[in-house]
């Protein structure tokens, strides 16, 4: 890339606040018209230096066209926002019936779940099919926590009895699933905070509200199981509320301190009956994900700075 | 109204109208126009980029990248199915518009 180009181009970089797949693609093509004009321009007889600087004219002024950029590629419709909404709304449906653990309503969710995940892999991953694979993937999430607690418990009856519980197959199956919902839904987030790190965030946003719902009930904190599930169907639906309002922001910044704030409000929503004991367990299980969320950032932009401009295609 | 303001209403239908024919990428648009306008329209890139990027979030056109004649990889945008509905639309609209304008103002 020539050297004035460069510089406008590193102006105009400035004026993109969007994710780094849609910053990368939006300057590559801008690059691509750059540089085709100033051969055009070269050709008809200008310097190099003349033709740089004309092409770079002719764009106009890179703060406004990266704002009215950054406008269009950060505000979703509100059909979008729906899409993005409608699986933790679907969660937050199972919570409510009280019946969630039967798997005549869990199945046909999981299929609905999957169908809607096939469709926006048919339709090139379009954003808002981010959270519907998240959900496909709790299944095995939940798998690999239950894995990793029968192998414990084998372990520790080896230790402690010089005998397994369990059939030495049931524990390699579980495992196996476990390593496998770990690793896929690893790939998964590390994919999208490539393409844009919001994404991500909101994609691990119902993890520490569900994590928290688990939680309570392996540990009987609730009362009643329909009072739990009663909390953990208002949760979700704030969740959905969170999603739907980022996907509509078109200002980066809010929403990322929507998506932060975010955080402590749900934590605060889901405990309000626990004990503080209990409480503070439920902190630190929220703050993996806060950390992730504002390392990430870090990480991708870094990454997407050494990234050169052909490696996007 | 001046030219430009004139301009600003009809980008999208503009656009259409030329990717209707083939598709084509940005800068090859632009020379178009001018071109087919016989050299009236002279739409700047700060126009047009946010106005493809609309359009393609609409669904009303696709970008797709594809080897240009000159061998390099541009990113050509082609009209959707909707994006031809919709300038079907724009047409009649139009026609019935400089319709009625020609019998008021035509001398």
């Amino acid at each position: 890339m020539q050297p004035r180009l460069s510089t406008y181009l590193t102006s105009l970089r400035g004026h993109l606040r969007t994710g780094a797949a849609t910053r990368s693609s939006v300057l590559d093509e801008l690059a691509d018209h750059l540089e085709d004009r100033t051969d055009e321009l070269t050709k008809r007889g200008f310097t190099r230096e003349e033709a740089y600087a004309e092409a770079a004219r002719r764009f106009g002024d890179p703060e406004a066209i990266g704002t009215e950029l950054t406008l269009v590629h950060n505000q979703e419709t509100w059909i979008v926002a729906g899409l993005t909404a409608a699986p933790h709304l679907l969660a937050a449906a199972l919570f409510a019936s009280h019946r969630w653990l039967e798997l005549q309503l869990l199945v046909p969710a999981l299929v609905l779940v999957a169908a809607v995940s096939a469709l926006g892999w048919w339709r090139r991953l379009p954003t808002w099919v981010y959270p519907w694979i998240g959900y496909l993937l709790f299944p095995f999430l939940l798998a690999g926590t239950v894995s990793t607690v029968t192998l414990g418990y084998a372990v520790w009856s080896i230790i402690a009895h010089g005998g397994s519980p369990t059939d030495p197959w049931v524990w390699a199956f579980s495992g196996l699933l476990g390593i496998a919902g770990v690793a896929l839904s690893a790939y998964l987030l590390i994919w999208v905070s490539r393409r844009d790190w919001v994404q991500a965030s909101l994609l691990v946003l119902p993890v520490p509200a569900l994590a928290v719902a688990l939680f309570a009930y392996g540990r009987g904190e609730f009362p009643t199981l329909a009072q739990a599930d009663s909390q953990a169907a208002v949760l979700m639906i704030f969740v959905a509320a969170v999603s739907a309002i980022v996907i509509r922001l078109a200002d980066r910044l809010l929403k990322i301190a929507l998506i932060a704030a975010a955080l402590p409000i749900g934590f605060l929503l889901t405990t309000q009956s626990l004990e503080p004991g209990t409480r503070l367990l439920l902190a630190f299980v929220l703050s993996l994900p806060a950390l992730l969320l504002v390392i990430t950032p870090t990480v991708v932009s870094a990454a997407s700075t050494v990234a050169t401009r052909r490696t996007s295609r | 109204m001046n030219e430009r303001e004139l301009l600003k209403g009809s980008t999208d239908s503009l656009l259409l109208a030329l990717l209707v024919e083939r598709p084509m990428y940005g800068y090859e648009l632009l020379r178009h126009m001018e071109l087919r306008s016989d050299g009236y329209f002279r739409m700047k890139e700060g126009t047009l980029y946010p106005a493809l990027h609309r359009m393609e979030r609409e669904t009303l056109i696709e970008g797709l990248y594809r080897s240009a004649p000159t061998g390099q990889y541009r990113r050509y945008y082609a009209i959707t199915s909707k994006g031809t509905e919709e300038l079907a639309r724009r047409r009649t609209e139009w026609r019935n518009f400089s319709r009625a304008i020609d019998l008021v103002m035509a001398d």
